[in-house]
């Protein structure tokens, strides 16, 4: 810019040379806050926008459809299914998903005395359904088949259709659960109809406990 | 500042955000602008509107832990918009391509690991995402396609001025006012 430098060195072109410096420093010092503000704000919109998406989602979410079944555990993440029947007993967290070959021969061979010991007040029983196998098998038969469990809570014995959905369980993995299966065939074995059968089937077309899962 | 025509010798960052003639490389520049912007704002807006899948893209990969995959996958799509919008502006063009870059240098290493450990996904980069049959994984190209997309970005990090950039318009020095102070010329 000041590559120019006046010829002589006189007073005047001395102070003209230095009113230019003072007003070109001015200059700068604004647009170094010209800079901040934008980059500020930039900054203030990027945050703004990924706040109020999470915020929308996590509003969506749980608030929208996210009632949890009965007899939820206070995280909103498992299924007490003994009740009031072993309060301050130690607690025994049965993980599983729906779709799991592993979980599905444990609770075949062992899930009845779990449960008994959970009925007798050993302990305090509770079933924590997880999907995480929706995500390899690329389908969405654990989310379903939790739903639909989580759905029969409000009807009935939560720990029967548990049961009778590993009962169900198809012989190859990756077979998944039909609708049919889960919400006609399954309350039918239990022997639910009428309006409970009704409750059981909105909840299950609704998905209100996909969430929970 | 005489409308001297400038020497190539000149140094190009003056020439380049004045306002003569645009070089090549000026429009070279400007493509790398436009076309990795134009790409992750596309990109961002497909994933925008379905988070949850996002989510599941992110987790495909099997690197973040459970948790962090949420974040990750909630933050990715708007921050490729913002980053997109600032590059086809032209604000803040170093810094954007720079992140953007670093966006690209995450995804080739994120694609990469699948591909060595034979997990078989679909990158998620527009959408979708998660697993896929083995025969449906296009990791060559999707690994080409983002080193191409790097490649351009640190074109605009080592010369980042660009012809039309907001930033030479909103950033422009004041032009000290010349009569104020006369010269002996």
């Amino acid at each position: 810019m000041s590559s120019k430098k006046p010829a002589g060195p006189t007073p005047a072109s001395n102070r003209r040379a230095q009113m230019r410096a003072q007003a070109e420093a001015e200059a700068r010092r604004a647009r170094t806050r010209k800079i901040v503000i934008t980059a500020l704000s930039v900054v203030v919109v990027a945050a703004l926008v990924i706040g109020g998406l999470v915020w929308v989602q996590s509003r969506n979410t749980p608030a929208a459809n996210g009632a949890v079944p009965p007899n939820a555990t206070a995280a909103g993440n498992g299924i007490v299914v003994n009740p009031g029947t072993a309060d301050g007993k130690p607690v025994v967290e049965l993980f599983f998903d729906y779709q799991c070959p592993g979980c599905g021969s444990l609770e075949r061979s062992a899930g009845q005395y779990i449960l008994g010991g959970a009925q007798q007040g050993d302990y305090q029983l509770i079933y924590r359904p997880m999907i995480f196998l929706d995500t390899n098998l690329r389908n969405d038969s654990s989310l379903r088949a939790a739903n639909a469990a989580a759905c029969y809570a409000e009807v009935g014995d939560y720990a029967a259709y548990h049961q009778a959905v590993f009962n169900n369980q198809p012989a190859q993995e990756g077979q998944g659960y039909t609708d049919d299966l889960l919400r006609n065939q399954l309350p039918a074995q239990l022997g639910t109809s009428g309006d409970k059968l009704t409750q059981f089937q909105q909840c299950y077309d609704a998905g209100t406990y996909k969430s929970f899962a | 500042m005489s409308p001297v025509t400038p020497t190539p010798a000149a140094d190009t960052e003056a020439s380049a955000a004045g306002p003569a003639g645009h070089g090549v490389l000026d429009w070279v520049g400007l493509a790398c602008r436009l076309g990795p912007g134009g790409v992750l704002v596309v990109a961002g807006a497909l994933k925008i509107s379905d988070l949850e899948q996002s989510v599941l893209a992110v987790r495909g990969y099997q690197i973040l832990p459970y948790d962090l995959a949420v974040v990750v996958g909630h933050a990715l799509p708007p921050l490729e918009i913002i980053v997109g919008v600032l590059l086809i502006a032209g604000l803040f063009t170093r810094w954007a391509a720079l992140i953007g870059s670093l966006f690209m240098a995450a995804f080739i290493i994120g694609i990469t690991q699948a591909w060595v450990r034979g997990l078989t996904i679909d990158c998620g980069c527009f959408g979708g995402g998660g697993q896929v049959a083995a025969n449906q994984t296009k990791y060559g190209l999707e690994i080409l396609r983002d080193a191409g997309l790097m490649a351009l970005g640190v074109f605009l990090v080592i010369r980042p001025h660009t012809p039309f950039a907001v930033e030479d318009r909103l950033f422009a020095l004041a032009p000290v006012p010349t009569d104020e102070f006369p010269d002996n010329e």
